[in-house]
């Protein structure tokens, strides 16, 4: 059966079919988690709550072929839920090392994923979501403003804002040279 | 390419690499905690709920009034003495169905229960107890009773039934024939008489709008004109026409326009149609609302021009009730989202959703009906949410869609203070008409 066919059965009642569907997409969604909250037991609950959501509230979804992109919606909401309620600095919060396994050439991945993660706490929990959306998800912009409900010009400029700051925090380690301005010279 | 660009490039990979998905050990877990849950009927979900706001049907003809004296005397001698049992018994007179109105009761549903609720003394009573659970609650126009959607007990695939109610808890009446299932419906909302309720559900895999009968045992009255659509919207004040978005086209697809058509309905038309492409044509034309006079129409607009929605959805757009004059609302440079609007009985003021370029989000945008004067804005940012008018109009009642927040605010138009009903509730969004 295809996942349309398994979305209306979820929606019917039918939890074997959500666990199919949900279960398929679990892996992003915690992963997603994982790069807005920085954190694996806050992902964790920020997935929970949005699966849980996603469950009760199934049989409202109108179109089962946008099952995908709601519950990242969700998952995404949960995350800046939980965010707003710990209302706390990035640079505050003491945060579990979340870096899987590495396998391959070890010092040179792990440093840049260690850099990486760096990068990404420098943000707001808000703004990494933008970064989140448009480069791991994979949404376009505009549907990345529809989803937050900011206007497109703000999640722009977040985003150009957020890519300057983790460019930066990679730049100062080596890893990015420093931009060029047209003519040749160095910024 | 700079090291930017390459940056930039790169950065999907690099995040794939830094997140490295993979199943979660938690996820049996989880799948026992959903499977634990019950899910809510599908018209309590906020992202299917329509409120069961005014549409029109046709009045009641008015009695003739008798030449004879004597007997327009004993007419007149026979209404005072109602109206005095009437205003003994604190019963109201039934409001009207467009326009100023007094504010009654709000209505509400809390962990499958149904209630009302008075903003003005915080004062709560239950009206119908579980174990079935109760939603979307919305009082009749003329503010005489009070329908809502019950979920069948053991139903596979979950049903519901309509039932009507008294505001003190009396004369439950069952009003569908048969249920319906769960996952069908789009749209319930009441007609101007007060006397009907609109259907929009699917049967057979094609949207119908069914116009039912809430006194009678009369079977429901189906106007296959407008197969195929999302949503529907009598026009006031008179109920001679209903709006509608989307129609059945030849093919077996759904025409995403607006269309108007008689209430009987005969002559159907196109107004408005359709600018998305298809893969984005859900939001096109959605939240259709008329003024109170029925001289106009506002709705969610995609736009495929650079200086309003960049392309995309959305804009908030106006026209008149013929389609003609379509035009942006409010100016908006800077491919901000607009939308979502409603009018004030009185007409006076447009309540919409207005984003603004590089600015955080603001609560809920006022602004003059005929776009004059500057927006103001009221109420918290919540991110979504959803509102409805105060009968009098000097209220917003506002609930976010939020799974932690089952808070309603009382929102001020002009931007004043804020304050919250006294009760907690699952949507909160009607608001019960008297007469003013």
């Amino acid at each position: 059966m295809d996942q349309r066919g398994l979305v209306e059965r979820a929606r019917g009642g039918d939890h074997d079919a959500f666990a199919v569907v949900a279960g398929a997409a679990l892996a992003r969604l915690d992963a997603a988690a994982r790069l807005i909250l920085r954190d694996r037991e806050l992902a964790r609950d920020a997935v929970q709550e949005a699966l849980i959501r996603a469950w009760r509230d199934l049989p409202g979804l109108r179109d089962p072929d946008r099952f995908d992109a709601w519950l990242h919606r969700l998952t995404v909401h949960a995350c800046l839920d939980i965010a707003r309620r710990r209302r706390r600095r990035v640079h505050e919060v003491a945060l579990d090392p979340i870096l899987p396994p590495f396998v391959g050439d070890a010092a040179s991945e792990v440093a840049q994923r260690e850099l990486l993660d760096e990068a990404l706490r420098r943000l707001e929990p808000e703004w990494r979501a933008i970064v989140v959306l448009h480069y791991f998800v994979g949404l376009p912009l505009p549907d990345v403003a529809a989803e937050l409900r900011i206007p497109l010009g703000t999640a722009k400029s977040r985003l150009h804002r957020s890519l300057g700051v983790m460019r930066s925090t990679l730049e100062a380690a080596g890893e990015v040279g420093p931009a060029t301005v047209p003519g040749g010279q160095v910024a | 390419m700079t090291s930017f660009d390459r940056f930039e490039r790169n950065l999907p990979d690099l995040l794939e690499a830094l997140a490295a998905p993979r199943r979660p050990d938690y996820a049996e877990d989880l799948f026992t905690r959903t499977a634990a849950t019950r899910q809510r009927p599908g018209w309590s979900v906020p992202e299917r709920w329509l409120p069961m706001s005014v549409l029109t049907g046709r009045f009641a003809a008015v009695p003739r009034i008798p030449w004879r004296l004597g007997a327009l005397v004993a007419l007149l001698v026979v209404a005072a003495i109602v109206g005095l049992i009437v205003a003994g018994s604190g019963f109201s007179r039934p409001a009207p169905p467009f326009g100023p109105a007094a504010n009654g009761l709000i209505p509400y549903t809390s962990n499958g229960d149904l209630y009302v609720g008075d903003p003005k003394t915080g004062s709560t009573r239950l009206l119908v107890k579980g174990p079935d659970t109760a939603a979307m609650p919305g009082f009749a126009p003329d503010g005489t009773r009070l329908a809502f959607l019950r979920v069948v007990a053991n139903s596979a695939p979950q049903s519901i039934n309509i039932y009507v109610i008294k505001p003190d808890g009396s004369d439950l009446v069952l009003v569908t024939q048969t249920p319906l299932p769960d996952a069908d419906w789009k749209q319930i909302s009441w007609t101007a008489d007060s006397r009907h309720i609109g259907v929009v559900h699917s049967v057979d895999h094609v949207s119908q709008l069914d116009i039912l009968d809430v006194s009678s045992t009369a079977a429901p009255k189906r106007l296959t004109a407008a197969a195929g659509l999302t949503a529907f919207r009598f026009r006031p004040p008179g109920g001679s026409e209903i709006l509608f978005r989307g129609r059945l086209n030849a093919s077996g697809g759904t025409d995403f326009g607006l269309y108007a058509m008689n209430a009987d309905g005969s002559n159907v038309r196109l107004l408005v149609k359709q600018n998305a492409p298809p893969s984005q044509d859900t939001l096109d034309l959605t939240d259709a609302t008329y003024t109170p006079d029925g001289s106009r129409i506002f709705f969610n607009r995609w736009t495929s021009t650079a200086d309003s929605g960049n392309p995309g959805c959305c804009q908030l757009f106006v026209a008149n009730a013929d389609g003609s004059g379509e035009r942006q609302f409010v100016p908006n440079p800077g491919n901000a989202w607009d939308g979502k609007a409603s009018v004030s009985p009185d007409g006076k003021l447009i309540a919409f959703l207005h984003g603004v370029n590089d600015e955080p989000g603001h609560g809920i945008a006022v602004i003059h009906a005929d776009g004059s004067g500057k927006i103001v804005y009221t109420g918290p940012d919540l991110g979504d949410s959803s509102w409805v008018w105060s009968p009098d109009s000097s209220r917003i009642l506002m609930y976010p869609l939020s799974a932690s927040n089952s808070t309603a605010y009382l929102l001020d138009p002009a931007g004043g203070p804020y304050t919250t009903v006294q009760w907690r509730g699952d949507n909160d969004i009607d608001w019960q008409r008297l007469a003013p």
